[in-house]
């Protein structure tokens, strides 16, 4: 026998798959049963799991109070989200303690459904997604260390609008999303000038990538934008939202990146985490995408990963496409280099006591049309509270009006104060215009919930 | 009467079975007989025992003789065989560079998907230059790997048939796909050169058997024990004999179900086999043995060989004891027996012998020098950290007592430890239905079964720490023969049916199909599929058959559901044909 050094992973790493073959959200849809099958086949006849250094982990249930620091889910969280969604957020809080434990150098959640098109309030499904389960890893891990500095990179084609929402105003977490162009694609957001609120800008960077686009326009975006911003910005964590449908065969987008593409990527991003996004070419992408991808935060050689039909010379980027995004990172790279000394008056108005915004948010999944409006407190002294006034409109007439209160952890005491006197304000003035009435205190772990009215 | 025999690594034992009931359902140990095992020579260690056997058999009527066997084993340790050639057809994926564990291999292109389709057909100029190399070394022996072989195994059949049509004169050969119908390229890959690396010694072995017998004038059916706890008729052996290697812990886990309660009472229970150099811990979920959960592991290598479960940790009576930066270590190197029987080092054994907990036992009584027990043990001391190891002194005097008792203790918790570390990994084992999810998994044995030399000793006071009751099996000794003596054929049947590619696959039984006209499946109609090939298979229309694993799961092509791919295995599960007379319950 020819003594050959057992294979061992540079990089220890956690694996968190948890593929829920028994959910679904119906079995014509995308988000099906089977959507990791071929995954798990993929990965357990090249071995993976027998290799040195990589570890599979059980995920565990998120609890209510995991979902309520990220989430507001109306009217309560059994109503929109089921055991399922509990698992995939229980699976990045896992994946994240793995790795900030020091029980292994990176992890990797590959588990269904997906939450990056979940917003603060919830209340439905949109984009396949209920609750955010990267918000609520976030402030699970943050209950512990309250000061991380957190990146994320999402990699899915369609704009990280959740994520984004959740975050847009908290400058310790730096939301970065790559994707298809809005104009072209669901959710139809995540545009350049979308950077973030007062207290958070450039925090917030938005790289639409035109229809069309290849390996060689995602990894040129890396490499000339996001690797140097994540250098400045120096986050303690990097998550990649590791969507798989800028792949070339994915049936909803139009995107033509490789398993090769993917895998390339992740090596140049290195991330700490990777938490799989959306991704529905479950048959001719995923089981070579998530071996890439498994290979490159391994540490180990991914270059022979290849897709049955892949041919170099069909995924060639035409120029026009080259161009637009060499326009769209020059103008990236401009915004990031000015944003300390950038006029935010000049960007948002006049900034007195809140900085308002309204949000039209539409439930592609569940047929819902959400008016929301939301007003940040602008404070010197910390990322400041929010007060959200949501409407939601269903079929035949139905709609149902909330309202609430978010402090954040790091919140000054003026601030907390101020707080928790609009929400008792709110709660005692309510004359029925709102069904329900919510706080969320993140500083005190309180999460409260009036009504129905 | 029935004939079982165990050749282990010290001892071959055998034990000669009787019917001793009306009803022909119990059985009575009749005689027993133990050799030193000749390495050199297994054959004739097994002859040895067999024909004491025999001899005490006044009317020899022999209906079945089994043999648990080092063979396979000690040829894999010891790298005792010729070269093995490697084909291997990995298609896209990991890089294959750590898999090149042929003197040769042969690295093709062509590549099968996970869902059986062919993506690429094999280059044969490629093939026949490798086969050409494999041969101007004189390689005899061959393993032809693809990956996905067992979803089609066309690339590996069309290279056999290439040396079949050239005429190439490999003698032994392997096909992946034949050994196991579960996944995992370098698992195949693994379990497909150790089969074909055994093939020569383990042909030459069947033939030594037969004609020892025929020399006999024996008519009886020989069985060979595998790994997995059951057993395979000797003519059946050569289609894998690779399964029956480690089958002496599983004689060991039969041996005790045959002669304890855990089965019938349905218990969890711990079984620890305490040897000179290890202990072997086994494990009975609700009477059940357990099983590995991938498969077992070879020279440090992850196979596919089905094995029951078993975890041999290097602690034993006779482990080394040393004193290293003031710290006792017990083991994991064994230099000789006890102290007490003019071995070099101190051992656990000296220290029980110090506490008086085996002097009465009929294997040291009378042979011990304690003396010695007691020097080696001293010695130890003035090595020791004296901060870490307060209790044992008194007034600035070694208490003997006391320092043995500490070894003692030392050697319980790394085993209680290891045993917790067992239970929490397989607790841990990941699921990826919410339904197992939520279930969870409880492993929670109620009973310690133990055999081996210190085991009455140690018995109580390991399941006083573990909180559970205690037996020592009883004929321990000759557990292990028996065990293989009463052991039934195991046997596993994959059935895979993907009708949007309309396909069936019968994987142990090498049959890959089209499905015909008007040929459909549901789930219930696969389950009896494999139930019944299980039986076919086993030539036994009566055996218990389970499904021990379903899955079934839609094709969708657009939003169309176009097909179901179903996967099931059919098992004869691991269980003796009878009990001994005597034995409890």
């Amino acid at each position: 026998m020819r003594r050959i050094e057992r294979l061992k992973a540079k990089n220890r790493l956690g694996l968190i798959f948890f593929p829920a073959f028994d959910w679904e959200i119906d079995p014509g849809h995308p988000e099906r049963q089977e959507r990791l099958l071929y995954t798990r086949d993929q990965v357990f006849e090249e071995g993976l799991l027998d290799i040195e250094g990589i570890v599979e982990y059980k995920p565990e249930l998120a609890s209510k109070d995991d979902v309520s620091r990220a989430n507001i889910c109306v009217p309560d969280i059994e109503s929109v989200s089921t055991v399922s969604h509990l698992i995939s957020a229980g699976a990045a809080i896992k994946a994240a303690e793995l790795v900030l434990e020091g029980k292994v150098d990176k992890a990797f959640a590959i588990v269904r459904p997906p939450g990056h098109h979940a917003f603060r309030v919830v209340h439905g499904a949109r984009g396949f997604c209920n609750i955010n389960n990267e918000a609520i890893m976030v402030e699970a891990i943050r209950k512990k260390y309250p000061d991380l500095k957190i990146a994320f990179v999402d990699t899915d084609a369609h704009h990280a609008d959740g994520t984004q929402e959740i975050f847009y105003h908290d400058p310790n977490v730096l939301c970065i999303s790559l994707h298809q162009d809005g104009r072209t694609l669901y959710p139809g957001t995540g545009f350049i000038h979308e950077l973030g609120g007062p207290g958070a800008f450039a925090r917030t960077l938005n790289i639409p990538l035109p229809p069309g686009t290849t390996d060689e326009g995602l990894l040129y975006a890396v490499k000339e934008f996001i690797l140097p911003v994540l250098e400045d910005f120096k986050p303690d964590l990097v998550i990649n939202s590791a969507g798989q449908d800028n792949h070339y065969s994915d049936p909803l987008t139009n995107m033509r990146v490789s398993a090769q593409g993917y895998a390339r990527m992740n090596d140049l991003l290195d991330p700490d985490l990777a938490i799989l996004q959306g991704g529905y070419s479950i048959e001719t992408a995923l089981p070579y995408v998530n071996v890439g991808i498994i290979l490159a935060m391994a540490g180990l050689d991914y270059t022979c990963v290849r897709e049955p039909d892949y041919k170099a010379e069909k995924l060639q980027q035409d120029r026009a496409i080259s161009l637009e995004i060499q326009r769209t990172v020059e103008w990236l790279q401009k915004v990031w280099e000015e944003r300390d000394r950038i006029d935010l008056e000049k960007i948002f108005g006049k900034l007195d006591k809140f900085y308002r915004r309204e949000k039209d948010i539409y439930y592609d999944t569940d047929g819902i049309s959400e008016t929301q409006e939301e007003k940040v407190r602008i404070c010197p002294d910390c990322p400041g509270y929010l007060l959200l006034d949501s409407t939601a409109r269903r079929a035949y007439y139905r709609q149902r009006r909330i309202y609430a209160v978010t402090i954040p952890r790091l919140v000054c005491d003026d601030c907390y104060q101020e707080a928790w006197a609009e929400f008792e304000k709110a709660h005692t003035s309510n004359k029925g215009n709102y069904a329900y009435i919510y706080l969320q205190d993140l500083k005190k772990d309180k999460y409260i919930s009036k009504g129905p009215f | 009467m029935i004939i079982g025999i165990d050749v282990g690594g010290t001892h071959t034992d055998g034990v000669l079975l009787g019917i001793n009931s009306p009803n022909g359902e119990g059985y009575e140990i009749l005689a027993t007989s133990k050799v030193r095992t000749q390495k050199d020579n297994l054959m004739k260690s097994i002859l040895e025992v067999l024909d004491v056997l025999l001899a005490a058999a006044q009317v020899p009527d022999i209906k079945r003789i089994v043999l648990s066997t080092t063979l396979a084993a000690n040829v894999i340790v010891e790298e005792n065989y010729d070269p093995v050639g490697l084909v291997l057809i990995p298609g896209p994926g990991l890089n294959p560079e750590h898999l090149l564990i042929g003197d040769e291999n042969i690295l093709l292109s062509g590549y099968i998907n996970h869902r059986g389709i062919e993506v690429r057909d094999l280059e044969q100029e490629e093939l026949l230059k490798g086969l050409e190399r494999i041969k101007a070394r004189g390689i005899k022996n061959l393993a032809i790997v693809s990956k996905f072989s067992t979803r089609n195994p066309g690339l590996e059949a069309e290279v056999l048939q290439l040396i079949r049509e050239k005429d190439y004169p490999f003698e032994n050969i392997s096909l992946g796909h034949q050994l196991s119908g579960r996944l995992g390229f370098p698992r195949r890959l693994v379990t497909a050169y150790f089969n074909t690396a055994i093939m020569s010694v383990y042909r030459d072995f069947v033939q030594a058997v037969e004609k020892a017998l025929e020399e006999r004038e024996l008519d009886t059916g020989v069985f060979v024990l595998k790994c997995d706890g059951g057993t395979v008729p000797l003519d059946r052996v050569m289609e894998a004999p690779i399964e029956t290697v480690n089958s002496g812990p599983a004689a060991s886990i039969m041996g005790t179900m045959a002669m304890t309660g855990v089965y019938q009472n349905k218990e969890t229970a711990i079984a620890l086999d305490i040897g000179g150099t290890t202990t072997d811990i086994g494990l009975f979920i609700k009477g059940e043995p357990a099983f590995m959960p991938e498969g077992i592991e070879l020279n440090g290598f992850p196979t596919l060989v089905r094995g029951l479960y078993s975890l041999s940790l290097p602690l034993g009576g006779d482990s080394k004891i040393a004193v290293k930066d003031g710290k006792l270590k017990i083991g994991p190197e064994r230099d000789g027996p006890a102290a007490a029987f003019g071995g070099p080092s101190p051992t656990p054994t000296d220290a029980l012998l110090v506490l008086d907990y085996i002097q009465d036992d009929p294997d040291y009584e009378g042979r011990a020098d304690l003396q010695a027990a007691r020097e080696a043990l001293v010695a130890l001391a003035g090595d020791l950290d004296p901060t870490e190891y307060g209790r044992c002194w008194q007034d600035g005097k070694l208490d003997l007592t006391e320092f043995a008792s500490f070894i003692i203790d030392k050697m319980l918790a790394s085993i209680v430890e290891t045993i917790q570390e067992i239970l929490a990994s397989l607790e841990n084992k990941p699921v990826y239905t919410i339904s197992e999810l939520l279930a969870g998994v409880e492993i929670r044995p109620q009973l310690l079964l133990t055999m081996g030399g210190p085991a009455s000793a140690l018995s109580p006071l390991l399941a006083e720490k573990l909180g559970y009751r205690e037996e020592v099996v009883p004929y321990a000794k000759v557990a292990n023969a028996v065990g293989a003596a009463l052991a039934r054929p195991t046997l596993q049947t994959t059935v895979r049916v993907d009708t949007a590619a309309s396909y069936l696959h019968i994987v142990e039984a090498g049959i890959h199909r089209q499905l015909k006209a008007g040929e459909d499946y549901d789930l219930e109609e696969v389950e009896e599929l494999a139930m019944a090939w299980t039986r076919k298979r086993a030539d036994d229309e009566t055996a218990v058959v389970e499904i021990s694993e379903r899955e079934s799961f839609n094709v969708i092509r657009g939003f169309r559901t176009i097909g179901k791919i179903m996967e099931v295995r059919a098992q004869i599960k691991p269980g003796l044909i009878s009990r001994p007379e005597g034995s409890e319950n």
